[in-house]
């Protein structure tokens, strides 16, 4: 268990320098930063501001120092400033992070709230018109491009049926606000627990001990639930931290079809567009370390829950 | 009498229906529905300016839009007075080409990096794996808004980005299968008899991983078929006016208060397509490999 936690440990840190690097090497291929200081094609200002500019950007060092004169600022938890707000990146970060981690949060418990009773109840009514069912949204569902998905429940809920907000995250929490959102967030990894709950829980209603349960007399909706589904129950969740960790990746297009003010539409999405390079770095490093932190804690859930897997 | 003369008739009737099911059983079950779908998607891409009524960039600025089944607007136009149908027509192909590219480039790349990464194993493979892992860690939106950023908005940067998509997945899985395939006799055997590394890789393994690597590059072609609409739609993938799905739908989000139907179609084209696409892998999946059936 040791050596496994130290061997997964050491790959987080590597892919964490590796996709540093990478990113960090994209914007430098990017347009000039200092550009962005400059109105027009070099208009109002001198040689010596230009000159000063470069000094304070540290753009006059090594590409190698550079990264880890940000590296090591960025351990420190100083991830420098804004170019385009000429604010610190960790406070426009923080500012916009909520809104992303409870669009996220939202997102995560609809995707669990629909995928697995309905991952189950197309286990246990195997082959009948709800295993149809369930297995068909599933499959649809999956091939419903999100964006789409968001603007055609845009459509119905806001525009036609008038129900629900179209836009915003509306005042401190608003759940009307959150439906839209978090239900197109979470529609398509609702499909994919769906398909892993039924399988995980086909392969355990045919085990030995569910039948022995069965047997002995007891009842069908005691089988299911306390025997069968507590154990059917451990893949879906461990891959769902998957999923949580997916969703924010997948918070860019929803952020930027409901006009949510999260971090990834007004921080990075901008970011990219006027070449902030300090402020989209920041932001990739948060979205990798939470992607890789999901990804280790699933990783050693699965370990923790089922021995054999340590060991590959 | 008449039961008597009825005998035959049932005896015909049952060899017919067995001989029905005996091809059915051999050819297995078609997906004739997703076949139908991507050939007129083929078809339509192909022929697409013989087929669509109108130029899909030029719009009439006086029938700007117009609700779907008006007269010579099958459905609709947009804001621009284009015809929806004839810009679907021309986005068919942009999709297609797109989404067939990127995964043929992502297919032989990724099977290669596989099989060379599962046969060498050792340092090579440890460091293909970590390269994996890190691609996986980044999310792909935003490493593609910024490389679009450095290299412009184009067709080929779009190619590009998606291929590099495409490629992982596939990795993965050939690698384990040729972990596999490498400790089976027929391999040694022709290294005993002298194949050199690249001949073992290529006369013998690639032929081994060939059915998952076809079966994961179809299940693939969906996901390329959406990211291209995704990246488009952000502003990202192809540069307008050229008529793409995701562009579509991203000018039709600001009419949604009016006219839904500029977003709706070319969603709806996007879903069907996918679904096609999905359906096919499947059951080739069932065909050449069921083992991939966890995917």
């Amino acid at each position: 268990m040791r050596r496994f936690l130290v061997r997964r440990l050491l790959f987080v840190i590597i892919t964490f320098i590796g996709a540093t690097v990478a990113m960090f090497s994209l914007t430098q291929l990017a347009t000039d930063p200092r550009v962005l200081f400059v109105p027009r094609q070099g208009w109002g200002i001198t040689q010596e501001q230009w000159d000063a500019l470069t000094v304070r950007l540290g753009l006059d060092r090594p590409v190698v120092v550079q990264y880890f004169s940000w590296l090591g600022r960025m351990l420190k938890g100083d991830m420098g400033e804004s170019l385009s707000q000429q604010q610190p990146v960790r406070q426009i970060l923080m500012s916009k992070f909520g809104a992303t981690l409870r669009l996220a949060l939202a997102g995560w418990i609809i995707a669990v709230l629909i995928g697995i009773p309905t991952g189950v109840l197309a286990a246990v009514r195997r082959g009948t018109v709800w295993d149809y069912l369930g297995r068909s949204i599933a499959v649809f569902g999956q091939a419903m491009p999100p964006f789409w998905v968001g603007i055609m429940l845009m459509v119905l809920f806001g525009v036609v049926l008038g129900w629900l907000p179209t836009t915003g995250a509306g005042r401190g929490i608003s759940i009307k606000h959150y439906i839209l959102p978090a239900f197109t967030l979470g529609w398509y990894p609702a499909a994919a627990l769906m398909r892993l709950t039924r399988s995980s829980m086909l392969e355990i209603l045919d085990s030995e001990y569910v039948k022995f349960a069965r047997a002995k007399g007891m009842g069908e909706w005691t089988v299911i639930w306390k025997h069968a589904f507590k154990n059917a129950l451990i893949p879906p969740l461990t891959s769902s931290l998957l999923l949580m960790a997916g969703f924010l990746h997948g918070t860019l297009v929803v952020e930027y079809v409901f006009a949510w003010p999260g971090v990834a539409r007004q921080a990075l999405y901008y970011g990219v567009f006027t070449n902030d390079f300090p402020l989209l770095l920041g932001g990739v490093v948060v979205f990798v370390v939470i992607f890789l932190a999901f990804a280790l804690v699933a990783d050693i859930a699965y370990g923790f829950v089922d021995p054999r897997i340590r060991y590959q | 009498m008449a039961r008597v003369e009825s005998e035959p008739q049932i005896a015909a009737h049952t060899t017919w229906m067995r001989r029905a099911r005996e091809t059915r059983i051999a050819l297995g079950r078609w997906p004739v529905l997703p076949l139908a779908i991507l050939a007129i998607l083929v078809a339509v891409a192909a022929f697409g300016p013989l087929l669509a009524p109108y130029d899909p960039t030029t719009g009439d600025l006086g029938s700007r839009l117009a609700h779907p089944f008006t007269p010579g607007y099958l459905l609709g136009t947009d804001h621009a007075g284009r015809d929806i149908l004839s810009r679907l027509i021309y986005g068919a192909r942009i999709s297609l080409i797109v989404a067939m590219v990127s995964v043929t480039i992502g297919f032989f790349v990724g099977t290669a990096i596989g099989v060379v990464s599962g046969y060498f194993g050792g340092v090579v493979d440890e460091f293909l794996m970590r390269v994996v892992d890190i691609w996986y860690s980044l999310p792909f939106l935003m490493v593609a808004l910024v490389v679009v950023l450095i290299l412009g908005q184009s067709f080929n940067v779009l190619l590009a980005l998606l291929a590099v998509l495409a490629w992982a997945p596939a990795v993965r899985v050939v690698r384990g299968q040729t972990l596999q395939l490498k400790e089976m006799d027929f391999v040694a055997l022709a290294r005993i008899a002298g194949a050199s590394p690249v001949r073992l890789m290529f006369r013998h393994l690639f032929p081994g991983v060939l059915n998952s690597a076809v079966v994961i590059a179809t299940l693939q072609v969906g996901h390329l078929i959406v990211a291209e609409a995704t990246l488009s739609f952000l502003g990202a993938g192809i540069p307008p006016p050229t008529p793409s799905w995701g562009v579509m739908v991203s000018e039709g989000r600001d009419y949604i208060a009016t006219a839904w139907w500029v977003a709706f179609f070319p969603g709806a084209a996007i879903f069907l397509v996918v679904v096609a696409f999905n359906f096919l892998g499947d059951w080739l999946r069932d065909k050449l490999d069921p083992r991939l059936r966890q995917l």
